[in-house]
This record gives C-alpha cells, structure tokens and sequence, in this order.
C-alpha cells in the first residue's frame, strides 16, 4: 500500500512551480506605490454639508468605479469576488440613512421607488439568480427585493440574522463596495471553498444600481457582518455577533 | 538569514519597516508558491505576489496574538482561489514535476521509477475536486499542521481532518488506478 502522505511530501519538493525569484521586488515596488483615488483629497473638495450627505457614495463609487480590472489587485485593499473593500483613514462621515438598500433599518423617509416587500416565491421570480435559503433556520419573516440594484438584490430576514443576496456575475467587476472605518478589523474566510471576509465594525455599503453606478447605502452598518462570494452570488449575513454563528448558518445556505 | 520571529516582524513591518516584511517574503515565498500552484497551476506567481500585496496592507487588521503563517495562507489560497475561478471551467489544470539531475547512489532506472510515481500523484492532485486539492495544497505542499490548515480554511479542524482523510482517499483511488491500467 502506497503511502500517500509520505509520497506527497516529497511530491512538494519537487514542484515545477514558478521560482518568485522578482517576488520581493515586484511586492515592494507595488506596497511602495500609494492607492489610488486617496480618500482625504476627494474629501477636501466638498464642503462639510455635502460631505456629510454624500461622502460615502462619492468615496466609494469614486474608488471602485475608477478601477480597471487590470489594475485590481494593485488598487484594492482587501476584495473578494465581485466585493471591493477599502479602508478610509479618517472616521467616516455621518450617514443620514435617506436612501437605504435592503438590509438597512433606516428610520428616515424611503428612498424614491422603494425595494418591494414580497414572498419568497415572487422574489424568486423577480430576481436573475437562484435564491438559496439556510437550511433549518426559523421561518423568514419577511422578503424584500430591490430592483434598483443591477440583477437584482433580495434581502430575507430571519428571527436571528439577516440574509442578503446580490447577483455578482463573474467578470463584470465590482458590483459591492465598503468602505470601512480606520478601526474596522476585516479578515479573510473560507465558506465552504469560498471566498469570503469577517468583517467587524463600522463600515458604509455601496451596491451598482441599473444606471451602472454605484449606489450608496447611507445607514451605515455597525455590527459584525460576512460576506461571501459563490457562483456568481455574494451573500451577507447580519445580525449575529461571532464568526462561528454567522460560519454556521453560511455554510447551511443552499 | 533573519532569525526574528513571525510577531517580530510583522510588528516591524506594521510599523512601516519593508525590509521585516521582505523577511517574511522570503521566509514563506516557496511553500506559498507551492500552494498556490497546487490551486491555480501557472498562475501561482502572480497569485502570491497579490497575496503578499494584500497581507502587507491587511496588516493592520491582522491580531497580534495569532499565527501569521495560517493567516498569510489564508489569503495566498484565497488568491489563488480566485484566479483558477476566473478561468474557463473546461481549462484543465496541469501541474509539472520538475526534471532533477540523476541523484548520486541511484541508478537511472530508479530515477525515471521515481519520477513517473511523482508525475501519477501530481496528475491525481490535478484531478482532485477544489475543495480537497486545497486542503492536500496547504497540508502536504505548504507544510501546515492539521489545527493550522484549518485556520487558513476558515472551519473547523475536524472539517479540515475529515476533508483531508477524502482527499486522501481519492488520491489512493486515482493511484490504484494508474497502478491497474
């Protein structure tokens, strides 16, 4: 009987794999280079008032709509699939929480056409993706699709976690922005083989709307959030606290 | 050689000094390298050298008190993750031993013996489903421990054990046939 672990092993000092032998260089000429798009010069040109209103917006469809794919990696700062993450360095401006996108509690006046509360039947047939559900969560409470966002966006609120769901179709660039306040911690996962990142803190969220830009999320989230990208679909769970929690109910979305 | 620790450096390196984080490069470029090519083949290079890329600016939200190693092949994976996904599902995934001059107290027989063995395992990663070829990647060509390869997956040790045992599994299969054929 062949002994596979020993045979692989030996198989890993003998890869034909690339050397990296530029690999320090090119790394430290890339981290040398200051990110595009610096977040305090945009800042600066706008006056307290419409920094306050639309700041975040401008930021962040500013960060990612600028960004051609081939110069993605160098730009962006943590991303996962069709998910662009960046850092602010400053705390981040007030959010007024006017137009908020499915998955926010916003409390102020709706945004015009507002996302359309339905069934999870009729989001199914209102969206362009399939919409995978947890398994052996509560019964949803409620069902929200927005069709401002380009291919679609359903939003399903269980008792203990939210669940959102935007078409991501590979190769068509970012479709989800955030942007994170300078204390906000974001580290990689892996849902089941797939990308995702754990996100913790106080960060905006931007979606690309029909129109092709980028369209801002003013209710800023504060609590824990993961997102994951998966055949072509980038899920959001909110609502729980630890990483096990949010991992465990992921991992039941089929 | 730099013989500082992981924390060491990386608080060097957060603290804006480069050369703490070349040291990190160098101390973890191959096994890197290695997974990444187990995951997405050629494209492992530049895999890596965005993976790096990103370690460096993340680490600012990278805890003091975890490993660095798991946490940087999290994200090297991760990397290397997306660039097989970006590719054309029917491209096949063709990994290569590297040709070695003839070891001294080895006959040439037992040379091309060897080196047929290393190719059929090879072949059999390749064909391994994502999910188990990332896991054999970080486990037997990065050197992870088991408890550290569950970390740089983001599940459980024992989905990392168990994943492991199939990948295994499949592997004895894939060489059971190549051994009958």
């Amino acid at each position: 009987m062949i002994d596979v672990e020993a045979a692989l092993f030996d198989l890993a000092e003998h890869l034909d794999h690339p050397n990296g032998t530029d690999l320090d260089a090119a790394v430290r000429a890339r981290i040398a280079a200051p990110l595009p798009a610096p977040f305090e010069r945009r800042q600066r040109r706008r006056s307290r008032v419409v920094v306050a209103v639309a700041a975040a917006f401008v930021v962040i469809a500013a960060a990612i709509a600028t960004i051609p794919p081939a110069r993605h990696a160098v730009a962006d700062w943590l991303g996962i699939g069709a998910v662009e993450i960046r850092r602010s360095s400053r705390p981040l401006p007030p959010a007024n929480g006017a137009h908020p996108v499915p998955g926010a509690r916003g409390k102020k006046a709706p945004a015009p056409d507002p996302p359309a509360a339905q069934d999870l039947a009729a989001a199914r047939r209102a969206v362009g993706f399939p919409i995978s559900t947890p398994s052996g969560a509560a019964p949803v409470l409620g069902v929200v699709v927005d069709r401002r966002v380009r291919d679609g966006l359903v939003e399903m609120r269980y008792p203990r976690f939210t669940l959102v769901e935007i078409a991501s179709a590979p190769g068509s660039g970012p479709v989800v922005g955030k942007l994170l306040e300078p204390t906000a911690h974001a580290d990689y996962v892996t849902v089941d083989s797939s990308p995702g990142v754990w996100i913790i803190g106080t960060h905006d969220v931007a979606y690309l709307g029909r129109d092709g830009t980028m369209r801002s999320d003013t209710v800023r989230r504060s609590g824990p959030v993961l997102v994951w990208v998966r055949a072509g679909v980038t899920y959001r769970v909110e609502g729980l606290p630890r990483l096990a929690d949010a991992l465990a109910i992921a991992l039941s979305v089929h | 050689m730099d013989r500082s620790t992981d924390a060491e450096l990386v608080i060097a390196a957060r603290q804006g000094d480069v050369d703490a984080f070349s040291s990190l490069i160098e101390r973890y470029r191959t096994s890197a390298l290695r997974v990444a090519y187990g995951i997405a083949g050629n494209d492992a290079e530049d895999a890596v050298q965005d993976a790096f890329v990103k370690a460096y600016r993340n680490l600012g939200g990278f805890r003091a008190d975890a490993a660095f190693r798991p946490w940087l092949f999290t994200v090297v994976a991760n990397e290397a993750r997306n660039r097989r996904r970006s590719w054309s599902r029917r491209t096949k995934l063709e990994l290569q031993v590297r040709e070695q001059p003839q070891p001294i107290g080895l006959d040439a027989g037992e040379v091309v013996v060897q080196r047929d063995q290393r190719r059929h395992l090879l072949d059999a990663v390749a064909q391994l489903p994502e999910r188990y070829r990332e896991v054999v990647a970080l486990r037997y060509f990065a050197g992870l421990s088991e408890s550290e390869t569950a970390v740089a997956l983001s599940c459980p040790t024992g989905t990392a054990k168990s994943r492991l045992s199939r990948g295994l599994d499949l592997l004895r299969v894939a060489l059971g046939e190549e051994v009958s054929s």
